[in-house]
């Protein structure tokens, strides 16, 4: 725990640099005494083990409330509260969709990855594996604030919805080889929510996350589904799970009335009665495996040639081609940066020889990105050649986000959840 | 919880939802208004500088010719305390308004879950079909979109956030540069001009061997420059300032660009000695553009037609002999060496503009006093530098950048002679310090390290006359008119003699002479060689305190009134 402690003063002295960009030139003629810079004490122990704690009840509720209870309501509370703590009062920072970069540059050698952050990043996943993805049902203040927005969700039609899950595949990519490399944490500066929580950042940010919000109204949970790495992580994780949300918990009749249930289009219909010819689909899988690694082959190659593009997320990397530009007459002027790097009176070529090395690590990791991005198109094109015969209406393990929407809309799972409740509403 | 439909009549229900519709739309307004008013807060926030009003740069003005001045200084204490007040009012503003925005959106929020609670329809599955089975081939076109997709944002961003390349060169070539005749001494400030020279015999006096001789409206001391078929100079009195433009062809005034106002114009300075003058720095040119800096602190461009291109004024120069360094070129920038007040003022920088848009492209404090010395420009082995001397540093910047690369502690009092640079070497000398021959390369404080040489023999260092040099010899001229003659292997002495004259000019190298010109006007042309050997002497009839140029076989000179051509017609 006490190793936690230096990274996380770390974070706390960067955020304090960020928020006090402003600077003025102190007073003139006047006795005006400039403060000292001072250092933020580091979170006590205690908030932290608060937090897990927090943290460890919540999912162990979500779980209770989507598997036993089988209550929305309680879910709807859950996610207010969650919202209100880890949200507004916590300031939505640690949580573990931003841990993913921490566990990426401990893993990349760049930092201490404290006990603390190991916990948070695991629990949830962990919960997942057992119990589906408890964390976004009611726990994730990113994805509480958007399910309490929705209002008259609309049905987004399964091509175009699988093909935009492509997204978080690129966005959680590209977070870790940024934090891998040391470069940025792509996730913390882009969350759209954070602005709203803390009150405070980037006007840009407040307006996407507002425009999130409002797209929710009708479109549900879209940074969930088409953007959030951590999400993508829980949807692995949930594929292995013992329990997955049954909308029918003894057996589906088929009455089809949770058919429209889900906002988030988690709810795979039956198709045993449609038979698709076997050797159409057998001549589709058989071409997509061979294309397989072609694509891993060219996403490879694209990655690679997108390296120095990549780079540039480094800022060491960007001071020195800022540096080149200012030497050949190529920029327009200079920049604080520049300027700043210049105070220092540090050699530029021991910054040119940083940089490079920055740049060899982002060769490789943009090499694997790009591979990575292959062999996901190849694996999404492989599923769309898989057939499977289902003869019931089941919540899919990996998409399912455990809101609770569908479950009152069966009419064997009314019978259960007031069972469940000692029938207290009979 | 309880559905709000039931909980007193059947009537609620429309009753709930109105009311739960009616919260949302005045949340949602309300969200929208207050996040119009903190964009708008948010962009003043952003774009104003709280002390950039144009009653404090006025204050500031005023307070920087009158420093003591008590009342100016209460003045700017309070505009300043009061600018600062109104600037965290509004930043205040913003986080209270960021916190009605949050209770609006979760007002917002509330209400539009009453919304759905209230406008909950039961199921209807039997009113349509089943949907249809996904079509896999509909999902791999999608696919490949998206892949595409990503493609594209992945082409755009690395377009988008490419360092922008190199510009083609729109400044003169090297070999153009040395053509002409760009600076003060030439396109690297060395003063050494092209191995044809000019010719040698001529009398202005009798007008013998001269092409034309000019008037000049006002005087000055700035040399002439000159570019293909134009030479430029400046003129200039404590009213008026005057950049002039002469066919090199017939000496006809093409053009006589006036300085105006200029917006920001301090008070002139007060304490410019006669002997400096008002247009005692040499202007620089491209061949497109000429630029001229004046006393006052005026930084003027005109088109080499005569069109005004753009003027700034740089502040009034603290310097208690008059602002004299001649500006230098490098690329597409003017750069100047604007050394001004005492050592810890801060005052001191070098300045680069854009030539052909006035635009600062930057500007370095340089930690030094007031100084009178102009800088150079020159190719090294590591690099292009910016050498520029002051007491008691020399100083070498990268030119592009303002990037300070090494500096050498060499020079005492007040700095005239400007640097040279021959045979590998920067040399830099000033009385009653030293000659420094100083190898430029290096980081830091190199004074330990890169002094090759050193020549202190008191009476033949200089204190205006820049010393001149090719790779052998080096020579030192003062103003009593001593001229020394020192191997540039070793800072040996060859030779020395005294003209017995006053001399005010540098000394220029030349169509394998060495140019001498005294402040009466006798040039003297001497052989470069391990000897004193007179080869000619002129006489230009007038006065004369500046360097010639040396351009297309012609030597262009100004005396005191006149500026005339000798050589070729
Ligand atoms: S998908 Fe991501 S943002 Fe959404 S609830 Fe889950 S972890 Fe939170
Ligand atoms: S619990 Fe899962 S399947 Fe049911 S509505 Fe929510 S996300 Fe959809």
């Amino acid at each position: 725990m006490k190793r936690s402690l230096p990274t996380i003063a770390l974070v706390l002295v960067l955020t304090a640099a960020a928020l006090g960009a402003e600077r003025f030139p102190p007073p003139e003629f006047t006795n005006h005494v400039l403060p000292t810079t001072t250092t933020p004490a580091p979170r006590s122990v205690v908030a932290d083990m608060v937090y897990i704690g927090a943290l460890a009840v919540a999912l162990a509720l979500a779980a209770l409330f989507v598997h036993v209870l089988r209550s929305r309501v309680a879910i709807v509370v859950l996610a207010i509260v969650s919202l209100g703590y880890f949200g507004w009062f916590y300031g939505g920072c640690l949580c573990p969709v931003g841990a993913v970069q921490n566990v990426a540059q401990a893993l990349g050698g760049g930092a201490v990855l404290p006990v603390l952050v190991v916990v948070v990043f695991l629990l949830p996943l962990i919960v997942a594996i057992f119990v589906g993805r408890a964390f976004c049902a009611g726990v994730c203040p990113l994805g509480a604030i958007q399910d309490l927005v929705v209002i008259h969700p609309l049905r987004v039609p399964s091509w175009l919805d699988g093909s935009l899950r492509l997204l978080p595949y690129a966005y959680l990519g590209l977070a870790v080889l940024a934090a891998a490399t040391g470069s940025a944490y792509l996730i913390c500066e882009y969350d759209p929510f954070l602005g709203l929580f803390r009150l405070a950042g980037p006007l840009t940010i407040v307006i996407a996350g507002l425009s999130l919000l409002a797209i929710g109204t009708i479109i549900a949970r879209p940074y969930c589904r088409w953007l959030c790495p951590y999400g993508l992580m829980l949807s692995w994780a949930s594929r292995f799970s013992q329990r997955r949300v049954k909308i029918a918990p003894t057996q589906c009749v088929n009455c089809r009335l949770c058919e429209d249930a889900c906002p988030v289009g988690a709810i795979q219909t039956p198709n045993s009665g449609r038979p698709v010819p076997r050797h159409q689909g057998r001549g589709a899988l058989a071409a997509t495996l061979v294309l397989l690694p072609v694509l891993v082959a060219a996403g490879a190659w694209g990655g690679k040639l997108l390296a120095p593009t990549l780079a540039r997320l480094d800022a060491t990397v960007r001071l020195a081609e800022q540096l080149d530009a200012e030497a050949s007459g190529a920029a327009a002027g200079t920049t604080e940066a520049s300027d700043a790097f210049r105070a220092t009176a540090r050699p530029v070529k021991d910054l040119q020889k940083d940089a490079a090395a920055l740049r060899e690590k982002f060769l490789l990791g943009s090499t694997l990105l790009g591979a990575f991005m292959g062999l996901t198109v190849g694996g999404k094109l492989v599923s769309l050649c898989r057939r499977t015969t289902r003869t019931t209406y089941e919540a899919d393990k990996a998409l399912c986000l455990a809101c609770g929407r569908c479950l009152k809309y069966c009419p064997v799972g009314r019978g259960a959840a007031e069972t469940a409740l000692g029938g207290a509403a009979t | 919880m309880t559905d709000p439909r039931t909980l007193w009549h059947p009537g609620a229900a429309r009753l709930w939802l109105r009311a739960a519709t009616l919260s949302a739309m005045i949340a949602a307004a309300m969200a929208a208004l207050v996040a119009v008013l903190l964009a708008v807060n948010h962009a003043y926030l952003r774009l104003a500088d709280p002390l950039d009003s144009p009653q404090m740069t006025q204050i500031k003005t005023q307070l920087a010719v009158a420093p003591k001045d008590v009342s100016l200084r209460r003045q700017l204490s309070d505009l300043d305390s009061r600018l600062r007040q109104d600037y965290f009012t509004r930043r205040d503003m913003q986080t209270r308004g960021l916190w009605v925005l949050a209770a609006t959106v979760a007002l917002f929020v509330a209400s539009t879950r009453l919304v759905v609670l209230c406008r909950r329809r039961l199921p209807h599955p039997a009113a349509h079909a089943p949907p249809p089975a996904p079509r896999s081939s509909l999902g791999r076109w999608a696919l490949a979109g998206c892949t595409l997709m990503l493609a594209g944002a992945a082409v755009l961003a690395g377009w988008t956030t490419a360092p922008p390349a190199p510009p083609a060169p729109t400044w003169p070539a090297p070999a153009e540069l040395a053509a002409n005749w760009p600076a003060f001494r030439g396109f690297d400030g060395s003063g050494i001009g092209p191995a044809a020279g000019s010719s040698t015999s001529f009398d202005a006096r009798s007008g013998k061997g001269v092409l034309w001789k000019t008037p000049l409206p006002l005087p000055g001391h700035s040399s002439p420059v000159a570019w293909g078929d134009r030479v430029f100079l400046t003129g200039g009195t404590a009213d008026k300032r005057e950049v002039y433009c002469i066919a090199a062809d017939d000496g006809r005034m093409l053009w006589v660009g006036t300085v105006g106002e200029i917006p920001g114009r301090e008070p002139p300075p007060t304490e410019i000695l006669e002997d400096t003058g008002w247009a005692a720095p040499t202007p620089v040119t491209d061949g497109k553009f000429v630029v001229a800096v004046f006393p006052n602190g005026d930084l003027v461009c005109y088109s080499v037609e005569g069109k005004p291109a753009w003027a700034v004024n740089l502040g009034t120069p603290r310097n208690g002999y008059g602002h004299a360094s001649s500006l230098a070129m490098y690329r597409n920038l003017v750069l100047v060496q604007y050394d001004q007040g005492g050592e810890s003022d801060g005052r001191s920088s070098l300045l680069a503009f854009d030539i052909a848009t006035g635009r600062q492209a930057y500007r370095r404090p340089r930690g030094v006093g007031q100084s009178w010395t102009s800088p150079i420009v020159i190719a090294t082995n590591a690099g292009d530098q910016l050498i520029t001397c002051s007491n008691p540093w020399v100083i070498a910047y990268q030119p592009a950048t303002g990037t300070e690369l090494w500096r050498v502690k060499c020079l005492e009092g007040d700095g005239g002679p400007s640097a040279a640079f021959a045979g590998g070497l920067v040399l830099a000398a000033n009385e009653s310090s030293m000659l420094a021959a100083i190898r430029p390369d290096g980081q830091g404080d190199v004074t330990a390290s890169r002094i090759t040489w050193k020549y202190d023999e008191a009476h033949h260092l200089p204190n205006i006359c820049s010393p001149v040099a090719d790779a052998k010899r080096a020579y030192l001229l003062t103003t009593e008119g001593m001229l020394t003659c020192l191997s540039m292997a070793d800072g040996r002495k060859l030779w020395e003699h005294n003209l017995g004259e006053k001399c005010i000019a540098s000394p220029t190298l030349a169509g394998g002479l060495l140019y001498v010109i005294t402040e009466k006007g006798v040039v003297h042309m001497l052989a470069q060689a391990d000897e004193y050997r007179p080869v000619e002497k002129a006489d230009l009839g007038e006065p004369c305190q500046t360097c010639p140029a040396f351009v297309g076989g012609r030597m262009f000179i100004r005396t005191q009134k006149h500026l005339l051509a000798v050589g070729k017609n």
